[in-house]
Order: C-alpha cells, then sequence, then structure tokens
C-alpha cells in the first residue's frame, strides 16, 4: 500500500513537471509581450517591465525561477492585472468555482444514482423508456445551451432566481443545474447499465433464494455492487466540470477560475494561463489519486499492493 | 395399453429408417449461419432509434456537404443591413413565428413589411444581425462542425488504432513505456491540451482538428490494446504467426476486422464529443469565429441577442442537439449490435 | 422411504419471446420423499433449471405456468404469493447453483452471506447469526473458519466457495436441498469431495435433495432415484440401478453409452440435436434421434409404460406389439448384471 501510494504521488509529480516545463516553453514561443496598455508604452518602460517580470534574463534562468517559484506556490505576476500575484488571483477566485464543481457533481451524481437505480429496477417500463430518454437528451444538449435557456427562461421571464452575480445561496441553483445535468446523464446511464447486470447475476439469484425481498436485496446487494464502479467516473467528471465551468461562469457571471481562464486566453495573459492551467491539472491529478485510493478501499477485489503493474 | 386411444397402424412399429441426407438436411435448418457482421446489421436495423437516428445523420451530411455549390461562403460573409433581424418567414404557412411576424413590445409584428422588404423576399429562418440567411448559415454551419468533427476522430482514429495495435503487440518493455506514456497525458484534462493548441496556433479549424485529435486518442488506443492484447493469444493468429506471416499482414488481416467493431463503436462516440468541443471552443470566443461559421459561432452570436431574438440561437442549438442526439443513439444502437451481452 | 413431501403433476412451462412461446415444460410429473435423492438428467436444454426454478418460484419474467401443481405438504406452491413464497425460499426450500465463483455477493463478507437467511427467517439478531454462521462454516469444512468468516469470496477457492454456498443453503436446515449442476464448474477432485460433503450433510441435516445433472457419472454414487429428462419431458424414471442396469428408452441408452466406464472402450456421443421448443414435433421428441425409431414415433407421443413399480419408461418400444431389436453392446451387459443383481436379491 505504502509503495503503491508513493509510485503514484511520484508519477503525479511527474506529470505535473512535464506539464509545467512544456506549458512554460510554449509560452514563451509566443510573440511579443502583452502588457495591458503595450502601444502606449515608451521603450524605457517596456524595459522597466521586462526586468520586473523577469524577461530580461535567459529563458532557462525564466524557466529555473519558473520552476523554483511554483513548488513554493509563487506563479508568477499577472501581465494583465498589473502587480496581481497570479497565486492571488487564483486563490481569490477558487472558492466560488469548488462550491459551483462540488454543488453540481453532487447534484448530478446523486440525482443520477437514483434516477438510473430506479429505470433498471423497473426496466422495459415507461419509467425506464422515459428515464432513457431524459438520459440521452440530458448527455446530448451542451451545458452553454442549457444555461443560456435557463438564465433566460427561468430567471428572465419567471424570475424565480437571480440572473447572473454569485452573492448567496439561490445564485448558485441555476448555474449548478446547468453544469450538472451532464454527469447526472452520464450518471444514469452509467448505473442503469451496471444495476440490470448486477440484477441479472447469479448472486442476486442466490438472495433471492434465500427468500429475501426485493427491497433487502437491491439495498444489501445491488446498489452496493453497482455504486462501487462510479467512483472510477469522479475523474471524468471533474475534467467536465472544469471544461463546463469555464463557459457556465461567464453565462452568470460567477467570479471563478474557469471565467478567469477564458479572459486570460482572449487577453494573452500568460502567466495567469500557466497558473490555471497548472492548478487545473494538480486538481485532476489529486482527484484521480484519490478516488483509485477510495475504489480500494470500497472494493474488497482490489487490494492496493506495490507489485501491482 | 389403450389402443383405441393411440389409433395404431398395422405398420404403426415398422422402423422409420432415417437415411444420412436427411440429418444433414436438419442439422442445416438447425444452424442458420450468419457472419458477425451481418448479425449485427441484423440486430441494428430493428432497434428503430439507431435507425431513425442513422438517416437523420446520413440527410444531414447529405444536406450541409451537398451545400457547396449553392452556399457561396463569400456571399455569406457580406453583410446585408437591410436585410437584418429578419424573423423566419416560409411562404404559405400563416402561423405567428413562421410568417414573418415577430413579438415587438408584446404584439405580433411583420417586420418585413415594417422595414419595407419586397414582398417576393423571404428567409425560410429568418436573418442574422448582418442580413445573412441563417438557413444558409446553419447549412454551412453544420458542415464546418461535421468536418472538423470527422476529421478530428479520423486523425483520432489512426493514431489511436496503431498506438493501441503496436503497444498490444509488442507487449513487455516496449507496452509498459508506451502505457506510462497514455497514463501521463490522460491525467492533462483535454480541454488544456486544447487550450495550448490553440494559443500555440492561431484559432481555426486546423488547429481545432489537431488539437482534437491529440487530445481524444488516448481512449481508442487504449481499448484496441486491450482488444489487441487477447486476440494475440487467440490460436488462428498464433497459428498466422507460427507459420511466419508477417506482423503487418497479420495486423491487417486477423486484427483490423476484429478491433473493428469497438473501432467503429468509439468513433460515433468521438464525432458527437468532437462535435460538442467545437461548438464550446466557438461559443467561449477561443475557436472559429465569425466571419467564419460553425454551429458554435452561430450560437455565440444567436446568445447574444437571445433576450430578443430567440429564434438566432434557438434554431443552431436545435440542429446542433438533433445531431448530437442522433449520433449518441446510434452509438447505442451499435454498441447494442456489435456486443448482444449489453442488449437488454 | 419416508413421507411424500413434494408432488409435481403435469406441470407445463411456457417462455413468451419474439420468436414465439419456448414451450420448455411439457407435462412433467415426478415427487420426492422425505430423506431421498432425487436425480434429474438430461443434455442441456432439456428443461432441468427451469423444473427447478419453478419449485422455487423463480421463474424468469417471460414465463407462464400453463397447467399442473407443484404440491408441496398438500398446498399448491404455484398458487402462492410472492412473499408467501419468500417465507418458503432459502427455509424450506433451499439451493445451490452451478458457478460458485458468480454465486457470491462480491462486497460482502461470506459471514454475513451465511447469516443472511437465519436473519431473514427465523428472526436471530446479527450477532447470534454470525455466530450459527460460524458453526455451519466449520460443518461444511473450512479451515480457520473463525478468521474466514470475515473475508470476502475472491479469497477463496472455488471448491470453497462451493462449501460457503452449501453453508448458505443449509443454514436454515431446509427440508429440500435442490442442487442445480453443483459441481460442473469444478474440477474432478474437488467434484467428489464436494459431493461427499453434501452426502454426509444430507445424513446430519436430513433433507431430501433434488440433483440436477448432465452427468450421469455423478449420479451413481449419489441418488436413490434417477429421472431423465429429454425436450421439457421426462421420457424415464426409476431407481438408480433400474436406470443403470436396466434402461428402457433409447436416450436414456445413449446417454449411458456416451458415459465413460471402465469397459467401455468407445464412447459414443448421441448424434443429432434436440427438437425445437418453439415448435415440438408432435409424437416422440427424440424420434428424430432415434435408429429405433418406429413409424408411430413420429405421430404419436408415447405413454409411460410401467417396467416395475418403481420403474416407467415412455417409448413404445414397450408396447407389446412393438418389435424385439437389440439395444447397443454396452447396455446389453449392463442388463445382464442387472439380472445377476435381481438373482441374488431374490
Ligand atoms: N427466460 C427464458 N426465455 C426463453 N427461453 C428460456 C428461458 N429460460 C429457459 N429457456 C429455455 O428453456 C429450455 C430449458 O432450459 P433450462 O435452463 O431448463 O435447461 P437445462 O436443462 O437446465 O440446461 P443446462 O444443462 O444447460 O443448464 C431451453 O430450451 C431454454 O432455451
Ligand atoms: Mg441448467
Amino acid at each position: 500500500m505504502k509503495k503503491y501510494l508513493l509510485k503514484r504521488v511520484l508519477y503525479m509529480v511527474l506529470t505535473l513537471f512535464l506539464v509545467a516545463t512544456i506549458t512554460f516553453f510554449l509560452m514563451k514561443l509566443m510573440p511579443g509581450t502583452p502588457y495591458s496598455n503595450q502601444e502606449k508604452m515608451t521603450p524605457q518602460q517596456i524595459k522597466i517591465m521586462n526586468q520586473q517580470y523577469g524577461l530580461d534574463k535567459p529563458i532557462w534562468m525564466q524557466y529555473v525561477i519558473y520552476i523554483f517559484g511554483m513548488v513554493h506556490g509563487d506563479l508568477g505576476t499577472s501581465f494583465q492585472f498589473s502587480n496581481q500575484p497570479v497565486s492571488y488571483l487564483i486563490s481569490s477566485r477558487i472558492g466560488a468555482s469548488a462550491q459551483l464543481g462540488v454543488q453540481a457533481m453532487l447534484f448530478g451524481v446523486i440525482l443520477g444514482i437514483i434516477v438510473g437505480s430506479v429505470a433498471a429496477i423497473y426496466r422495459n417500463t415507461w419509467v425506464d423508456t422515459t428515464a432513457t430518454v431524459l438520459s440521452i437528451i440530458g448527455k446530448s444538449v451542451p451545458n452553454f445551451v442549457l444555461a443560456v435557456l435557463l438564465q433566460y427562461y427561468i430567471s428572465l421571464k419567471l424570475g424565480w432566481f437571480p440572473i447572473a452575480d454569485w452573492e448567496g445561496f439561490s445564485y448558485t441553483i441555476l448555474p449548478t443545474i446547468a453544469l450538472g445535468v451532464g454527469p447526472l446523464a452520464e450518471t444514469a446511464r452509467f448505473i442503469r447499465t451496471g444495476m440490470v447486470d448486477v440484477l441479472n447475476s447469479d448472486y442476486i439469484e442466490l438472495a433471492r433464494a434465500k427468500g429475501m425481498n426485493k427491497f433487502g436485496i437491491i439495498y444489501h446487494h445491488a446498489l452496493r455492487n453497482s455504486l462501487i464502479p462510479l467512483v472510477t467516473l469522479i475523474g471524468p467528471y471533474t475534467v467536465a466540470l472544469m471544461t463546463g465551468s469555464m463557459v457556465i461562469e461567464n453565462i452568470f457571471s460567477i467570479p471563478g477560475i474557469g471565467e478567469q481562464y477564458v479572459k486570460s486566453i482572449q487577453t494573452n495573459d500568460y502567466p495567469t494561463i500557466m497558473g490555471v492551467t497548472m492548478l487545473f491539472c494538480f486538481g485532476l491529478v489529486l482527484i484521480i489519486l484519490i478516488t483509485d485510493i477510495i475504489y480500494g478501499i470500497i472494493d474488497p477485489r482490489i487490494r492496493l499492493t506495490g507489485n501491482e503493474d | 395399453m389403450a389402443e383405441e386411444k393411440y389409433n395404431l397402424q398395422p405398420d404403426s412399429f415398422e422402423p422409420l429408417g432415417h437415411d444420412q441426407e436427411q440429418e444433414i438436411e436438419s442439422e442445416k435448418i438447425a444452424a442458420p449461419s450468419l457472419t458477425f457482421s451481418q448479425d449485427a446489421w441484423r440486430r441494428l436495423k430493428k432497434n428503430k432509434g439507431a435507425v431513425i437516428s442513422l438517416f437523420i445523420i446520413l440527410i444531414m451530411v447529405i444536406v450541409s456537404f451537398g451545400s457547396t455549390p449553392f452556399i457561396n461562403h463569400s456571399e455569406l460573409v457580406k453583410s446585408n443591413p437591410e436585410y437584418a433581424n429578419l424573423p423566419a418567414k416560409v411562404p404559405g404557412i400563416d402561423i405567428n413565428g413562421l410568417n414573418g411576424k415577430m413579438k415587438v413590445g408584446g404584439e405580433w409584428t411583420d417586420v418585413y413589411k415594417e422595414n419595407g422588404i419586397k414582398d417576393s423576399v423571404h428567409f425560410t429562418l429568418g436573418t442574422d444581425y448582418l442580413g445573412h440567411s441563417l438557413a444558409q448559415r446553419i447549412i454551412y454551419g453544420t458542415k464546418i462542425s461535421l468536418t472538423v468533427a470527422i476529421v478530428a476522430t479520423l486523425f483520432d482514429l489512426l493514431i489511436g488504432v496503431s498506438y493501441g495495435i503496436v503497444s498490444g503487440w509488442k507487449g513487455g518493455r516496449t507496452d509498459n513505456v508506451m502505457q506510462r506514456i497514455i497514463e501521463i497525458i490522460s491525467s492533462i484534462p483535454n480541454l488544456i491540451i486544447v487550450v495550448l493548441m490553440l494559443i500555440v496556433f492561431k484559432p481555426g479549424m486546423t488547429s481545432i482538428i489537431l488539437a482534437l485529435a491529440i487530445s481524444e486518442w488516448t481512449t481508442m488506443a487504449r481499448m484496441i490494446r486491450a482488444e489487441t492484447l487477447s486476440l494475440k493469444t487467440e490460436e488462428y493468429v498464433l497459428a498466422a504467426r507460427t507459420l511466419g506471416e508477417s506482423t503487418g499482414k497479420i495486423a491487417w488481416k486477423h486484427l483490423v476486422p476484429n478491433v473493428s467493431s469497438i473501432i467503429i463503436i468509439q468513433t460515433m462516440y468521438t464525432i458527437p464529443s468532437a462535435i460538442f468541443f467545437e461548438a464550446f471552443l466557438s461559443f467561449i470566443g477561443i475557436g472559429i469565429s465569425a466571419p467564419q461559421t460553425s454551429l458554435g459561432v452561430l450560437l455565440n452570436d444567436g446568445q447574444k441577442n437571445f433576450q430578443f431574438l430567440p429564434y438566432q440561437m434557438w434554431y443552431p442549438a436545435i440542429v446542433l442537439v438533433i445531431l448530437m442526439i442522433a449520433f449518441n443513439l446510434l452509438g447505442d444502437g451499435l454498441r447494442d449490435a456489435f456486443d448482444p451481452r449489453t442488449r437488454r | 422411504m419416508g413421507e411424500r413431501i413434494l408432488d409435481v403433476n403435469n406441470l407445463e412451462i411456457n417462455f413468451h419471446t419474439y420468436a414465439g412461446d419456448v414451450k420448455a415444460i411439457r407435462d412433467v410429473s415426478f415427487h420426492l420423499d422425505k430423506g431421498e435423492t432425487l436425480a434429474i438428467v438430461g443434455e442441456s436444454g432439456s428443461g432441468k433449471s427451469v423444473t427447478t426454478k419453478s419449485l422455487m418460484g423463480l421463474l424468469a419474467n417471460n414465463a407462464r405456468v400453463v397447467g399442473g401443481s407443484i404440491m408441496y405438504h398438500d398446498e399448491d406452491i404455484l398458487k402462492k404469493s410472492e412473499k408467501q413464497m419468500q417465507d418458503i425460499r432459502g427455509k424450506d426450500i433451499a439451493m445451490i447453483f452451478q458457478d460458485p465463483m458468480t454465486s457470491l455477493d462480491p462486497t460482502m463478507k461470506i459471514g454475513r452471506q451465511i447469516a443472511e437467511p437465519l436473519m431473514k427467517h427465523k428472526n436471530v439478531e446479527k450477532k447470534k447469526a454470525l455466530a450459527q454462521a460460524l458453526e455451519i462454516l466449520k460443518l461444511v469444512g473450512i479451515d480457520h473458519a473463525e478468521e474466514r468468516i470475515n473475508e470476502y469470496p475472491h479469497q477463496f477457492s472455488g471448491g470453497q466457495r462451493q462449501r460457503i454456498v452449501i453453508a448458505i443453503a443449509l443454514v436454515c436446515y431446509p427440508e429440500i436441498l435442490i442442487a442445480d449442476e453443483p459441481t460442473t464448474a469444478l474440477d474432478v477432485t474437488i467434484q467428489a469431495q464436494i459431493l461427499d460433503l453434501m452426502k454426509e450433510l444430507q445424513q446430519k441435516i436430513e433433507t431430501s435433495i433434488i440433483f440436477i445433472t448432465h452427468d450421469l457419472g455423478v449420479v451413481a454414487g449419489m441418488a436413490d432415484r434417477v429421472a431423465v429428462m429429454y425436450a421439457g419431458q421426462i421420457i424415464e424414471y426409476g431407481s438408480v440401478d433400474e436406470i443403470f442396469y436396466n434402461p428402457q428408452h433409447p436416450y436414456t441408452w445413449g446417454l449411458l453409452n456416451s458415459m465413460p466406464t471402465l469397459n467401455s472402450t468407445d464412447l459414443q456421443a448421441i448424434p443429432g440435436t434436440p427438437p425445437d421448443l418453439l415448435d415440438p414435433p408432435k409424437g416422440d421428441p427424440f424420434a428424430a434421434r432415434n435408429p429405433y425409431a418406429m413409424k408411430i414415433d413420429e405421430k404419436e407421443k408415447p405413454p409411460f409404460f410401467k417396467v416395475s413399480e418403481t420403474h416407467f419408461a415412455s417409448t413404445w418400444l414397450l408396447h407389446p406389439d412393438a418389435p424385439k431389436i437389440t439395444p447397443p453392446d454396452e447396455i446389453v451387459r449392463r442388463k445382464k448384471i442387472f439380472k445377476k443383481m435381481q438373482a441374488n436379491v431374490n
């Protein structure tokens, strides 16, 4: 177990290091030094700015400084918001994004489990058909289209929720739904397939032969067996939520990381792009590691051993 | 015993005398042989959703690509301010919303009349803010979106399949290293690869295609590798190897046909995800951008005026969603057809 | 033999499928006495599992019982509600399945899995149930049961798992134990161990066993009586000796012929395939594969002809008017042994 963890953490660090390196050199390939008001600056000023950002040093030196800084949590300074450290930009915005992400994940996964299991238990009835149709639609409607529709019809027309901004729980509801529908549909499909498999399995038949009732069978045997593999989807969901946050935060004017990322890309704010990129990578790698560990704990068949390949 | 009941004839107890031919005949009937792909095709045809989806996709492909001679892109980017923001008008139909009328300040008003547009002019799906026919833009946009998705998927397939086969076939150390590489790549969110690629190359079709291809192939590679690994130990492949057939020939003759179901299914799932990604990138303004056209661009344009001219977003959104549903349903149908075990 | 506890009469079961109704069980009757072991043998698809599942009330959703009755202590199981059946299952009638590798819930400790029927049927609280589970686990021969009771199925071998499945089935001391090919998935040495275990436990627990198999070889040491099934019908039944040494139905001959014995030189599989149960033949279902078939076999289903008080077979060859034919060598050899056995008895 210890050995396995150590190996995984090592891989994690290696991945992050590779991404940091690649990102750094890609950014260096980019033309120009895009300060927000470069045209108005004299060459003298640019020189001072370059000095300030360390851009006058040779590239390898900048690289060493960057990596060294990153290890210590220093991600450089934003080009766009003068003198704002990227780490500060991120930390002031991560709260909203994290809340939105966690809410959307919980909303999608919990509702998806319910919908999927009900569909499996009543398979080949109208309940199942409805759930299947809804999950296909949920999977097919892009979250940004849904977000625009929700915002217009629910907030603007019906006035049930605030249109935009991030000032309280009621502000989070529509973005959570828009972001969570994808995972919901995916979870429902996944759980349905898994549960139908489980319900057809020999050990469910044996449970019936023991004289257990339907509820006992579902609760004690079917649910646990079909829920365990869901853990493997948390990683992909995280990616989907990160992607989705870029557009959902934009539509609902949420001061989060995703919105910041889009802005930075549009304004060529390289330090911020690199910072957020590293943050996303770190988040994903960490979550994959955590879910792998959880999977090993809740599924007795999987043993985390050092000699596993 | 009850002889009457059984209606015994004098010859009842004569031997029946089976002849050889009869037996062979009956065995033939007992085992109607269908090849695997025929069987899959037969199952697919039974799946109504999948068949309808296939038709919808075919129609969309034919219409969007067939329109090439008729829809001139240079014309599509010219602005005609006098026709700007007209609602849909279909001659002969008198349903509010499709007859040139639009709700303005709570009243249905004929926008065509108000703007003094000649009776002969009509736009089936209305126009956008520059006065382009929305119908034409949607058809053209669908073509671009489909092109991006299909070409990206082809690249993805090419990389994924060859990587998977090589990794699975070589095995040992090569496989190990190749799998580690995949592991690292897949722990980088797709989004980041795409964004980085778009920053390095200029946003546009080519860079989106490249970005999508590079970020999506790992799933395919993994599945193909797993299949190759298990096929490698199958007897007919072993036999071919001992007979000294070259690896390339074996791969072509035995592996590719056997992994083809995986390829087909996976392709059907990759295309909608590529369509989504293109729309997503264009929507947030880092993908294809106006005056170029794609479904994502149209959605982005439409969203800006959604409050006042909702049709400008609804129409491309509907097309996009139908396309996504069709590909997803076809993918599900193919998966069920190729793998009868998943059918329930 | 003891009192009669189970009486199946003219059972008929269809399965509704897209292709039409599969007539899986056609007019099946048999009985089971207290303490005895009845073996049901037959090829794959002959309807053995369907028969036993109907005893448990565990038929698939598309199954329909078209006729017949299953009298268990003078009450018809087929007329019972699902709720009433739940009280019978696992308590009075228990079942062992074919594949021990998939019969156990992979995510539940085996102790809990064994204890479950007790908690359900005997209202035993969890702690006590686990204590009883431990006892039965020792009884079925799992070493270090105290520790292993907290382990998961994947930590056990196939043979051990089948022992655990047997423990689950026997934990409530059921009156009837149905074993559906309990050893098919195991290798030969383990097979023998499991069979011995079942015989031993039958003595201790005083249960009746319905033993399903397609392998006549397994039957000899296990069963008191044997019923041979073909294409959804029972075509011959009798005591073990009668079926093994005085078989009457050509299908039984075929089964015996395809069974390896010390003396047999060549094994012969029965040629051809069973009939399509979507549209079963009118007469004797075995006629198409029967080298001794007669014209009547194509027209009329043979009734059961009595061979002895306990032995019946459904073949026209037993009709007084039927020509005398010579069975295969192996069967002739067996019949000779039977004659000797009878002479010894007398
Ligand atoms: N759910 C079902 N739907 C349709 N047909 C079924 C179903 N279950 C069983 N059958 C059919 O009923 C017949 C008897 O099946 P059964 O499982 O009892 O065979 P078996 O004698 O147990 O064979 P095996 O030795 O392979 O277990 C078969 O022809 C089978 O195809
Ligand atoms: Mg069976």
